[in-house]
C-alpha cells in the first residue's frame, strides 16, 4: 500500500493539492509549528453580470417522477404482500409490519411491544444470540426489529444473491425467537439503563408529556415511551412469549418488498420460508377513548441547570386518511415543516434563540396531532413560547404571505423523489401507506393532489384545525429560570413536574 | 423508478462483500478543471429526475487561527446567509423549487450541497457560484451576530444539553490542547464563537474560499454538455485566490496516562472512554484501525459486546472507532455502564480484550466479518446521488482522484489479522492514553 502512504504524505505536506496543473505533488518542507501571521492576500473581485441578477429559469419540460406503486398479492398464510421491483441495485429491502404495537400492551406492561421486538434478534430456536448476530453479519445483511404505537416492524436489507439465506434468518427471528431466560434478563437490563438515560434527554421527556396529554394517561399510547422501570421489571418471559404468540399474526400482517426481485419470485420464497407462520386471530384488547384537547395548559418539567428548554406546543388533528391531510401538510410547510418556515425563520434566524424549530404532523390510523417543537435558549423560554403562540395564531387566520403557498407545495411535490430514493425508503413508505389504510397508489397520486391545493384550502384548514387556545404547551427546562415568566404569560393552568 | 439503469458500482462491490472475487467496482465520472482552478466532476445517473450539486472546500477546523475555535463552522453558516444575488438565503430559493440543501464542517474540509429537480440544475449552480463569487457584498455585522447566536444554540443543543456531548469536546481538548486548531472539536467554545468579527469572516473567505481550493461534483439526471456550459458561465469568471497552504501542525502526542473525571449535568449513567493518538487519514494502516474497531466493539458480535454486554453485563453498550483525520487522529473505545454498575467496573474488561488482541490478534473469521460489514456499508452509502457526489468529492479533495473507490475497497479487502494486531500494538499503548470517566453530576437539591 505504498500508494496510500504517498498520498497521505502529500496530503500532509503539499502546498496546494488542487493548484493547476497538478502532478503528483512532491513533498515540500513542512510549515513551522506556529505559522507566521499570514500576509493579507490581494482582493480579487468577481465581475458582476446581468445573468446573475436572478435565478435562472428552469429547463423546459417537467421532470417526470414515476412514483412506486406496489404489486399486490397474498401469501398462503394470509399476509398481504406488496412488491416494488427495482433492478437498479442488487439489493432487496423487506419490511414486515405486524399489528403488534404499544396499542396491544396490557396495563402495567408498558414497553412490552418494544421488549418483544428486541428479543427477536437475541437468539432463536436454532442459534444463540451471538451466533445469530454473527450469521447476519456474515451475509453483510442488516436485520432489525422495532415497535411503534400501532405496529412492530422487522426490516431486512440484503444482497439479492443472499436473499434465500437472509430470509432463513428473518424467518427464524419472526417465528422462533427463543426468549431464553438469560437473554431476557440481559435485554431487560439494557432497557432499564436506556430508561435511566432517557431522563437526560429533554426531547424524549417532552415527547412523553405530549403523548400523555394527547392520548390520555390511561391509554397505552399515553404512557411513557418504552415503559417505566416498574413496567419493564414487571414483564415476564411468559408475557413476551404471549405477546409474540398473540399478535405476530400473518392475518393482519403486511410484507413490503422493494428491490432487485420480482413479485412472483419473492412470493414463492416467502411462502416457502414462512410456511410455519399460521394465523390465530387473537382479539384486540379494549382501549380507552382519547381525550379531547379542549383547553390550553402549560406543563413544566424541571431540568435544573439546562442551558436550553425544549418547548412543544401540541394540537389535535385527524386520522391519516382524513381528506384535510393534504392541505394541512401544505399549511405545515408554511408553519414549520421547512428551514424557511415561519417558526424557524423567526426563532432561529431573526431572534437567534434556537438552532432550529420545526412543526410536524403525526397522523396515525385513528388519531392525529400537530407538534411544533424545538430547543430554545433557557433565558428566552417565555419569549419563545410567545413567538410560538404568535405563529400559530397567524396560521389560524389562514392568511398567507407572498410565495409561501408555492414554496410549501413545491417542497412537498419535488421533494418526493428524494424521500423514495433507496429500497429501504420505498419498502418502508409503502408499508406505512398500507398500514395506515391509504390507497396503494398514494405516492403516484400525491403530486397532483398537492398541486390542487389553493390558498383558500389552507385558510380553511387553518381555521378548522389550528386553535392555539386549545393547544397545550410543554416546557422541559430549568424551572428556577423560566417558571415566573411562563406564569406571567397567563396561557392557562401551569403544572410543574 | 422512471429510468431503469443498473449501477455497476454497487453490483461489483457488494458481490465482493459477500463472495470474495469480482471485478473492481467503478463510478463512471469525468473530471476536468476550469482555468481558475475549480475541479469539476460530472457523473450522470438518470434513475431519478433529480440532480445533486455538491461543493467541497479544502478548509476546515484545521485552518482556524488560535483563539478562533468554531470559526470554520461559523463561516459555513454565513454561506447560508445570502449573497449578492441570492436573497435572503439559498434555502428560500431551494424550497421554492422543491430542493433540499445543507452544509457541514469537518476537521479538514467544508461541504455545501443541494439536491434539486433535474430541470433546476442551473439554479443550484447559480446559487453555489454566487456565494463563492459574491458572499462579502451583503455580509454585515447583523447577519454575523444572528449566526453567532445560532451556532451558540447549536452548541447548547448538540453538546451541552445532550448526554456525553461535553465528553466528546473534552476528548478533543485533551488530544488537541489550545491553540491547536482542533481544540473544541469543530463546534468551538461559545466565547470564541462570539469573538468572531466581520473582518475575520472576510479574511477567512479571501484566504480559503477560492475556486482553486474547491471541487464541484454534479451527480444525477443531467446532460454533461449542458452542465459544462453552465459551470463555465457561472464559475468561470470567479478569479482564483491565493494558493492555500495546508496546515502542518504537529500532532500533540500523549506521553502518559491522562486520567480525568468529568461531571456531566445531563448524563444519567457513568461512562468510560479510552482514547489513544491515531493515524492521519488515508495512512497505510487506517483500514486496519477501522477493522480493529469493529472486531473490538463495533458490531453485535464483537469481543466487547460478548464479554461486557452478554457475559459479565457490566456495560449496556460498547463502541469503538478510529477517527483518522488530517492533522493526526484518534482511536476511541467507549463503554456505558449497565444497571447501577460503576465506571470503575469498565476498565478491566476493555483492557483484557485489548491485551488479548495485542497478544494473539483477531481470528481470520472476525476480520472477514468486519471487512464485509465495512465494505457493504461503504457501498450502501453511495446508493443515493447526494452521498455519491459527496464520496467523489471526498476522494478528489484528499487524494486528487474521484475514482478511488475501488482502491478504497481494496485496502479493506487487504487487511489481515496480523495487520489488525500490529495496529493494536502500535497505537493502543497502555501507558500513553486518555482514561476519561464521565459521571452524572450530583443533582442540585432545592
Amino acid at each position: 500500500m505504498t500508494r496510500t502512504l504517498a498520498l497521505a504524505a502529500a496530503l500532509l505536506s503539499a502546498a496546494c493539492a488542487s493548484a493547476p496543473p497538478k502532478p503528483a505533488a512532491p513533498p515540500v518542507a513542512a510549515a513551522p509549528a506556529t505559522p507566521p501571521a499570514p500576509v493579507a492576500p490581494p482582493v480579487l473581485e468577481t465581475p458582476d453580470a446581468p445573468f446573475r441578477a436572478q435565478k435562472p429559469a428552469a429547463a423546459p419540460g417537467e421532470p417526470r417522477f414515476e412514483a412506486p406503486v406496489p404489486k399486490v398479492a397474498a401469501l398462503k398464510n394470509g399476509a398481504r404482500l406488496l412488491v416494488v421491483e427495482n433492478r437498479a441495485v442488487p439489493l432487496v429491502a423487506i419490511e414486515i409490519v405486524l399489528r403488534a404495537g404499544v396499542d396491544q400492551e396490557p396495563a402495567g406492561k408498558g414497553g412490552l411491544a418494544g421488549f418483544t421486538a428486541d428479543m427477536l434478534t437475541e437468539g432463536t430456536a436454532r442459534r444463540p444470540a451471538l451466533e445469530y448476530a454473527a450469521s447476519v453479519e456474515d451475509l453483510a445483511a442488516r436485520l432489525s426489529a422495532t415497535a411503534d404505537l400501532e405496529t412492530t416492524r422487522l426490516r431486512l436489507n440484503c444482497l439479492t444473491e443472499t436473499l434465500p439465506e437472509a430470509l432463513d434468518l428473518l424467518a427464524e427471528a419472526l417465528l422462533t425467537p427463543a426468549f431464553h431466560a438469560d437473554d431476557v434478563e440481559r435485554v431487560r437490563g439494557i432497557r432499564l439503563t436506556g430508561l435511566q438515560q432517557k431522563k437526560a434527554s429533554p426531547p424524549a421527556l417532552a415527547a412523553d408529556e405530549a403523548a400523555r396529554i394527547v392520548y390520555g394517561e390511561k391509554h397505552p399510547r399515553g404512557r411513557p415511551a418504552g415503559g417505566t422501570p416498574e413496567s419493564i421489571k414487571a414483564i415476564t418471559r411468559a408475557d413476551l412469549k404471549a405477546f409474540h404468540d398473540d399478535y405476530y399474526d400473518p392475518g393482519s400482517a403486511l410484507v413490503s418488498v422493494a428491490g432487485d426481485v420480482g413479485a412472483a419470485e419473492v412470493k414463492a420464497l416467502l411462502d416457502q420460508k414462512l410456511a410455519a407462520w399460521k394465523s390465530k386471530r387473537k382479539a384486540e384488547p379494549k382501549r380507552p377513548a382519547y381525550p379531547k384537547l379542549a383547553a390550553r395548559s402549560v406543563t413544566l418539567v424541571d431540568k435544573p441547570g439546562a442551558s436550553q428548554s425544549q418547548v412543544w406546543v401540541v394540537g389535535e388533528l385527524f386520522p391519516a386518511n382524513h381528506p384535510d391531510r393534504i392541505p394541512m401538510a401544505v399549511l405545515n410547510n408554511v408553519l414549520g415543516g421547512l428551514f424557511g418556515s415561519r417558526l424557524n425563520l423567526n426563532l432561529r434566524e431573526t431572534k437567534g434563540y434556537s438552532y432550529g424549530v420545526r412543526s410536524t404532523l403525526r397522523l396515525e390510523s385513528d388519531r392525529g396531532w400537530l407538534a411544533a417543537a424545538g430547543g430554545l435558549q433557557a433565558k428566552f423560554t417565555a419569549e419563545s413560547v410567545t413567538e410560538f403562540e404568535k405563529e400559530l395564531a397567524g396560521m389560524a387566520t389562514g392568511e398567507l404571505r407572498e410565495g409561501e403557498l408555492q414554496r410549501a407545495k413545491e417542497a412537498l411535490i419535488r421533494g418526493l423523489p428524494t424521500t423514495l430514493e433507496t429500497n429501504d425508503a420505498v419498502a418502508g413508505s409503502i408499508a406505512s401507506v398500507a398500514s395506515l389504510g391509504l390507497p396503494l397508489d398514494w405516492f403516484a397520486k400525491l403530486p397532483d393532489r398537492i398541486a390542487k391545493v389553493t390558498e383558500a384550502d389552507v385558510a380553511r384548514v387553518g381555521k378548522a384545525w389550528v386553535r392555539p387556545a386549545r393547544m397545550p404547551v410543554i416546557v422541559v427546562g430549568p424551572r428556577a429560570e423560566v417558571e415566573a415568566k411562563l406564569k406571567a404569560l397567563e396561557l392557562g393552568p401551569l403544572t410543574v413536574k | 423508478m422512471s429510468k431503469l439503469g443498473r449501477l455497476t458500482l454497487v453490483l461489483g462491490a457488494l458481490a465482493l462483500a459477500s463472495a470474495a472475487r469480482a471485478a473492481d467496482p467503478t463510478i463512471a465520472f469525468e473530471k476536468y478543471q476550469l482555468a481558475n482552478g475549480l475541479t469539476v466532476i460530472l457523473s450522470p445517473d438518470h434513475r431519478l429526475p433529480q440532480v445533486a450539486v455538491n461543493v467541497w472546500y479544502h478548509v476546515g477546523a484545521a485552518n482556524q487561527a488560535p483563539g478562533r475555535s468554531g470559526f470554520a463552522h461559523l463561516f459555513e453558516h454565513m454561506m447560508f446567509s445570502g449573497s449578492k444575488h441570492v436573497q435572503p438565503s439559498p434555502f428560500k430559493v431551494l424550497e421554492t423549487i422543491g430542493g433540499s440543501a445543507n452544509g457541514s464542517t469537518s476537521f479538514d474540509r467544508t461541504n455545501y450541497y443541494e439536491v434539486v429537480p433535474s430541470n433546476e440544475l442551473a439554479a443550484a449552480i447559480w446559487l453555489e457560484s454566487d456565494r463563492l463569487g459574491f458572499l462579502l457584498d451583503t455580509l454585515d455585522a447583523k447577519k454575523l451576530q444572528v449566526q453567532r447566536d445560532v451556532v451558540s444554540n447549536e452548541r447548547r443543543q448538540s453538546y451541552e444539553n445532550r448526554p456525553y456531548g461535553l465528553t466528546f469536546l473534552h476528548v478533543c481538548d485533551l488530544l488537541y490542547p489550545s491553540p491547536h486548531p482542533y481544540y473544541q472539536c469543530i463546534i468551538g467554545s461559545v466565547p470564541e464563537i462570539q469573538a468572531a468579527s466581520v473582518d475575520d469572516v472576510k479574511g477567512f473567505f479571501r484566504e480559503f474560499y477560492g475556486p482553486q481550493n474547491a471541487s464541484l461534483a454534479i451527480v444525477g439526471d443531467f446532460d454533461p454538455a449542458q452542465a459544462r456550459a453552465l459551470v463555465e458561465q457561472y464559475f468561470g469568471p470567479i478569479p482564483a485566490g491565493p494558493a492555500v497552504k495546508r496546515p502542518s501542525v504537529p500532532q500533540p502526542m500523549l506521553t502518559s496516562v491522562v486520567r480525568e473525571t468529568l461531571e456531566d449535568p445531563v448524563a444519567e449513567v457513568p461512562r468510560l472512554d479510552l482514547v489513544w493518538n491515531g493515524p492521519v487519514m488515508y495512512a497505510e494502516d487506517e483500514a486496519a484501525g477501522d477493522v480493529l474497531a469493529v472486531v473490538l466493539a463495533g458490531s453485535d458480535a464483537s469481543r466487547l459486546t460478548r464479554s461486557m454486554v452478554h457475559a459479565s453485563r457490566v456495560a449496556a453498550s460498547v463502541s469503538a472507532g478510529s477517527q483518522a483525520i488530517g492533522l493526526g487522529g484518534w482511536f476511541q473505545v467507549t463503554a456505558v455502564a449497565n444497571g447501577g454498575r460503576k465506571a470503575g467496573d469498565l476498565l478491566a474488561p476493555v483492557q483484557a480484550a485489548i491485551d488479548e488482541l495485542k497478544k494473539d490478534g483477531p481470528t481470520a473469521a472476525e476480520v472477514e466479518r468486519a471487512k464485509r460489514q465495512f465494505i457493504a456499508a461503504r457501498v450502501r452509502g453511495v446508493e443515493r446521488i447526494g452521498s455519491r457526489a459527496d464520496q467523489l468529492n471526498k476522494y478528489q479533495t484528499y487524494l486528487g482522484d474521484p475514482g478511488w473507490l475501488a482502491q478504497d475497497l481494496a485496502r479493506y479487502r487487504a487487511v489481515t489479522p496480523a495487520a489488525v494486531q500490529a495496529f493494536a500494538r502500535k497505537y493502543l499503548a497502555d501507558d500513553r492514553r486518555i482514561e476519561l470517566t464521565t459521571l452524572p453530576k450530583a443533582k442540585v437539591t432545592k
